[in-house]
């Protein structure tokens, strides 16, 4: 994502997200984004077992309906 | 969606997680929309046996709705208890049972759609038509490149009121693919068959099964239905496999062996795991060409990377040709320590593998997908048709939000 994480465009952005989805449903916290950037593709699970770092979302949306 | 495409964020639809070719992976950070909420079963119709499911209702709780009502959707991949069924929707996944009941592509009645401008559409109600072209199978196996499955209506199936098995030791696998081609071609219709070349007979089917198999090629096969039919399908069967092929019959103990054991291969101790490098070179060619691309793959991998052990088995099998799930495997000490280096030796055995099996008339995949991972063949394997996808996901993702750099297609990232 081109916006950076400490800018206020990225707490305008979450805070949009929220108000679709509900706040506890935005997730931000290392551990959420960190359990969404390995899956079970060798390479990425390789990386990290070298000590590099992945990819990872800036935000964890968890959707309950298609709808808003 | 409508914000993600407003701000221009990248967007990548997450299910289980479970998937082995980098499709669901942020690589350009963005959103992970995490679709495990949408878990609902909507409806059984028990009159067209059809379930309709969210899509991100895990693979085996969709299963045990179904089978409440005495019902099965007879998708059972090895996956199941961790998988979404809209990981196999975007990645055209598979199950045990796709010779009789089809790969998930053959069960989907309709879908329903989030675009990456997001509109909500849904596809024509039946796939049976000649009412244009056929947008349910566009977005079958897109990877989220094209938008968000949100909603499934799947065909569903009454359990058989039996499912029997028997397996063979043939003498070796090329007598055993000439035995398996020839039951598909007597259209008896088995509902499984799997064929394992003779090392993975050795080092693997031994191993989960905790019996020391001849030497040999094993094959097993099974039909499910009532139970009269399935005794005369068997016994057909059982002619080409013996009288033809001459193969050494194991019962039907050694066909049950496999499918008590059908998950087994793939649970902790039978599978393999970093610090082992290892990948699933899976493909499909018709009955003409696979056993050249097996060759093909098998020779590549031996010759130019003599660390790496190969295995293959046929595990889904078509009335015209069957799928081979190809398999490298490098013991941890012969990967390189540093991370652009061991990257390097992977792809560079997946770079000669794939390629040998499109020159043989094989695909780069048959029910993983191609996500990040081979991505960079898919223009290889299009050709002149590659415009054709790039100007549909032009159309429908005008911002490039959807999955960027994953399938070989353009994004803004």
């Amino acid at each position: 994502m081109k916006i950076k994480p400490d800018s206020y465009m990225f707490e305008m952005i979450r805070t949009e997200l929220t108000d679709v989805v509900g706040e506890d449903y935005v997730d931000v916290k290392f551990a959420d984004k960190f359990g969404h950037s390995i899956d079970y593709y060798w390479i990425p699970e390789m990386w990290h077992d070298r000590g590099r770092e992945c990819p990872k979302p800036d935000f964890v949306v968890l959707r309950k309906s298609r709808a808003s | 969606m409508k914000i993600a495409n407003q701000y221009k964020i990248p967007v990548v639809p997450w299910g289980g997680g479970s998937g082995s070719q980098g499709g669901a992976l942020p690589i350009y950070n963005g959103i992970v929309l995490d679709m495990k909420r949408m878990n609902k079963i909507i409806k059984i119709d028990k009159e067209a046996l059809t379930v309709t499911a969210q899509t991100g209702i895990i693979t085996k709780h969709l299963e045990w709705g179904c089978n409440k009502e005495g019902l099965s959707t007879m998708h059972l991949p090895a996956s199941i208890a961790c998988s979404t069924i809209g990981g196999f929707l975007a990645h055209r996944g598979t199950g045990v049972l796709s010779t009789k009941y089809g790969k998930i592509e053959d069960m989907v009645m309709s879908l329903e759609v989030v675009t990456p401008t997001g509109e909500i559409i849904r596809t024509l109600p039946v796939p049976r038509h000649a009412s244009g072209p056929d947008l349910t199978m566009m977005f079958l196996g897109s990877e989220g490149t094209l938008g968000v499955i949100t909603e499934v209506t799947l065909k569903i199936h009454p359990q058989p009121e039996a499912r029997k098995f028997r397996a063979y030791i043939f003498k070796d696998f090329h007598t055993a693919m000439q035995a398996g081609q020839t039951l598909m071609r007597s259209r008896l219709g088995p509902c499984a068959m799997r064929l394992y070349d003779e090392t993975e007979t050795k080092t693997h089917v031994s191993k989960v099964f905790g019996i020391d198999l001849d030497k040999g090629a094993y094959l097993v096969f099974g039909f499910d239905g009532r139970e009269k039919i399935v005794d005369l399908q068997m016994q057909y069967a059982r002619e080409i496999m013996e009288k033809q092929f001459h193969g050494k019959d194991l019962g039907s103990k050694g066909g049950e062996w496999w499918w008590e054991n059908k998950y087994k291969f793939f649970y902790p101790g039978y599978m393999f795991h970093v610090p082992q490098a290892f990948g699933t070179l899976d493909t499909v060619a018709d009955f003409s060409h696979i056993e050249n691309v097996y060759w093909a793959m098998k020779k590549v991998v031996n010759k130019e990377f003599p660390d790496a052990r190969f295995i293959g088995h046929f595990s889904h099998w078509y009335d015209w040709g069957c799928m081979l799930y190809a398999r490298f495997i490098f013991p941890g000490d012969k990967v390189p320590p540093n991370a652009e280096e061991a990257a390097a030796l992977y792809n560079a055995v997946w770079d000669k593998a794939i390629r040998a099996a499109i020159r043989e008339g094989g695909v780069i995949n048959e029910h993983h997908g191609v996500g990040l991972k081979l991505g960079r063949y898919v223009k290889d394997l299009y050709g002149t048709a590659m415009p054709i996808l790039e100007g549909i996901k032009a159309k429908l993702d005008p911002n490039g939000i959807m999955n960027p750099g994953k399938m070989g297609l353009p994004g803004c990232w």
